[in-house]
């Protein structure tokens, strides 16, 4: 009875959106939102998906064998929703969880409603274990440039099902990372391979984080500077979006090809998503 | 004649009436509570509720809140009291004497009017008549305070109850609280135990340190702090090793960090994330290690990797501590844990790892959850390792592979400041 309370009360703390922020963006696609929390208590990230027409409280939670730690300063989570797959950086802090192998891709249809199985222990164990979709060079590379770990800041975005956008900072440098797996599905006998640009001075002032549109790659800073991003530079293009990145998340919508900023004191749980896009979020591209 | 007399008895009525009236001696007056200001610290409770409140004493109470100062300043406390009787007097004089000499000024409090023979009457903000001693870590516990009062304008004194709570005394400014870092219960109480009457940087941390270095870590209410009493703890966060008091090493390091902080000692780059240097070996990359000791039966898998002969295998789903999380659990196991090197409260704690977290201060490594320090990150591997491991998933199953020969690998560390 008391193992039976004990873990009821944690599917109840993990499947409540209460106070967890939505990490970095809601992507729609196809009509349906996804976005992601974190849990406070085991790091581990729940996907939140519904139609974009409804209120987000009636949200289906998944949950998610990835997630990411709490150490100062916080690196929000990494994630995107390509067709049918989720890619993820999950830098949980557990012993066993190697941050060479943290990027993931997770087939939706795969996770499971939060439920008494699989356990938050069984989700880590699975996480722990389970086999990168790429090693994590662009962190190896950080690393290994400077063990100083200070302003280090990463996110990852996916264009297609077969590539990944890096962006990761360190020590006020900022280099930016192409991932592709093209030519190992061609049969070629190339492995897959990250390539990088030229490391940049850029000092951060907080996370930032990647977007990605018509095929293009989008850095925004903490402070709202908006830069064109590639392997072959960067590229400053607004001065000031006039918003802070803590202060609320992106809305990435990959039917409209459109992303804008929505205040999580503007987030309305009770109110069509659809809807509340048109009153409260501002347009950035 | 007549009027004389009259004077007289009015006189002696008078007289009569007032030598009654101020002799409060067997009154009853109680201290109800006391309450420290003036820049005291906030402390968060260890289970994640908030931060302690005022009246930090309160007689009526199981247990008293904890109060902090940084050296330098002066305590400031006021006090609440009833006195029961039906004749009161108009005022009251109080004053305390708090430990470390540090007394209370004799303030003439106002008794408040009362429909009952109950009234009440406080003893306002008041300076101690000196300041902690500048530079020093104190540790009272208890700090009291001998609490009196006079009816007779300061002439004779009743002792009327003594507050009694816990203080600590930083030596400096605690650093400003982070995501992790906070100014928890048990990390005053760590620190200014071990700390007393510390000044110098260097000092401090290495009393700080004294305790870890038995394996015993208590936390303020002498509970211990367990290293992996659950093997599969889940607890990352200094948060949930305080609220729990069971988790992972990150915590350790943190707890022994926060507790230096917490007297305002600076050291940057203090946090150290190690993990194999993740070179590659018979196809695989390199990125285990286990902790001492384990022991080395019949190699089995020397097939698949000659320098790497030893082979365990378990369940990936329920990884290699499956519930109820006490042991390790191999479908096949060329390799076996065995006590080794003793954690916090733990004589038997988890030991394969991919990375470790450990602090690091003015160039020596500091391995909270085992109590030991290392004068290089060369030497760890050689003092506590065991051995390397590579290993890859397929089928369900988790295929590990073992070498007790150190030098096919090295460690690698990531510095942040904690």
């Amino acid at each position: 009875m008391q193992k039976t309370f004990f873990v009821s009360f944690f599917i109840f703390l993990t499947t409540a959106l209460g106070a967890q922020s939505i990490e970095r963006k809601i992507i729609i696609q196809d009509g349906n939102y996804f976005f992601t929390t974190i849990d406070d208590n085991n790091q581990l990230a729940t996907l939140h998906t519904g139609k974009d027409t409804a209120a987000i409280k009636n949200a289906k939670k998944l949950a998610m064998p990835v997630g990411r730690n709490y150490d100062d300063p916080i690196v929000p989570f990494a994630w995107d929703v390509v067709d049918t797959s989720v890619y993820a950086v999950s830098f949980l802090l557990h012993p066993l969880n190697d941050r060479n192998e943290a990027i993931k891709r997770l087939l939706i249809s795969s996770l499971k409603t939060w439920n008494q199985s699989p356990t938050p222990m069984e989700l880590i164990n699975l996480s722990i274990d389970m086999n990168p979709y790429a090693y994590n060079d662009p962190y190896l590379f950080v690393t290994r440039r400077s063990n100083l770990i200070e302003g280090f800041f990463y996110d990852l975005v996916a264009p297609d099902n077969n590539s990944m956008t890096m962006a990761i900072s360190n020590n006020g440098e900022l280099s930016i990372w192409n991932y592709t797996d093209a030519a190992w599905k061609h049969n070629d006998y190339f492995a897959p391979k990250w390539e990088h640009g030229d490391v940049l001075k850029f000092p951060v002032d907080g996370y930032f984080s990647l977007f990605e549109l018509n095929k293009k790659s989008y850095l925004i800073t903490n402070s709202g500077i908006l830069f064109d991003v590639s392997t072959s530079g960067i590229k400053q293009l607004k001065k000031d979006l006039n918003i802070s990145l803590k202060d609320g998340f992106l809305i990435v919508n990959k039917d409209l090809q459109t992303v804008s900023f929505m205040k999580n004191s503007d987030l309305n749980q009770q109110t069509p998503l659809n809807e509340l896009i048109i009153k409260k979020a501002k347009r950035i591209l | 004649m007549q009027k004389m007399l009259r004077c007289l008895f009015i006189a002696l009525v008078v007289s009569s009436f007032s030598a009654t009236a101020q002799d409060f001696s067997y009154s009853n007056v109680d201290l109800v509570s006391a309450t420290f200001s003036g820049g005291n610290l906030n402390i968060r409770k260890d289970d994640g509720t908030g931060i302690y409140s005022a009246p930090q004493y309160v007689a009526s109470a199981a247990t008293q809140n904890p109060v902090a100062y940084v050296s330098g300043n002066a305590p400031t406390v006021a006090a609440a009291f009833t006195i029961d009787c039906p004749t009161v007097p108009t005022t009251i004089n109080v004053r305390g004497f708090g430990s470390d000499s540090i007394n209370f000024a004799s303030v003439t409090c106002t008794v408040n009017p009362s429909a009952t023979s109950v009234h009440t009457f406080n003893y306002p903000a008041t300076v101690g008549s000196h300041v902690f001693t500048a530079a020093i870590v104190r540790f009272f516990k208890p700090y009291t305070i001998n609490w009196e009062v006079s009816f007779d304008g300061g002439t004779t004194w009743k002792p009327v109850g003594t507050s009694s709570n816990t203080l600590y005394v930083t030596r400096s400014m605690p650093q400003s609280e982070g995501t992790n870092y906070k100014w928890y219960h048990t990390v005053f109480d760590l620190s200014c135990r071990n700390a007393q009457y510390m000044s110098l940087d260097t000092a401090i941390i290495s009393h700080v340190w004294s305790e870890f270095t038995d394996q015993i870590v208590l936390n303020y209410n002498n509970d211990s702090l367990f290293y992996y009493k659950i093997m599969n703890s889940p607890n990352v966060t200094l948060g949930s090793l305080l609220q729990y008091r069971d988790a992972e090493c990150y915590t350790f390091a943190q707890l022994f960090l926060a507790a230096i902080k917490i007297q305002g000692v600076i050291r940057t780059s203090n946090y150290v994330y190690i993990t194999p240097i993740n070179n590659t070996v018979c196809g695989y990359t390199v990125n285990r290690f286990i902790v001492k000791n384990w022991n080395f039966g019949t190699a089995t898998g020397a097939a698949t990797c000659s320098s790497f002969p030893w082979k365990n295998t378990y369940n990936s789903a329920t990884g290699s501590i499956p519930p109820p999380y006490n042991q390790y659990v191999f479908l096949t196991s060329d390799v076996t844990d065995q006590s080794g090197i003793p954690g916090s409260c733990n004589i038997r704690p988890a030991s394969y790892f991919n990375n470790h977290q450990i602090a690091k201060i003015d160039g020596v490594y500091y391995d909270a959850c085992y109590g030991v320090t290392f004068p290089s990150l060369a030497s760890i591997k050689t003092a506590a390792f065991s051995g390397w491991s590579f290993r890859y998933t397929s089928g369900g199953t988790t295929n590990c592979f073992f070498t007790n020969n150190m030098s096919l690998s090295d460690l690698s560390e990531s510095i942040s400041t904690f």
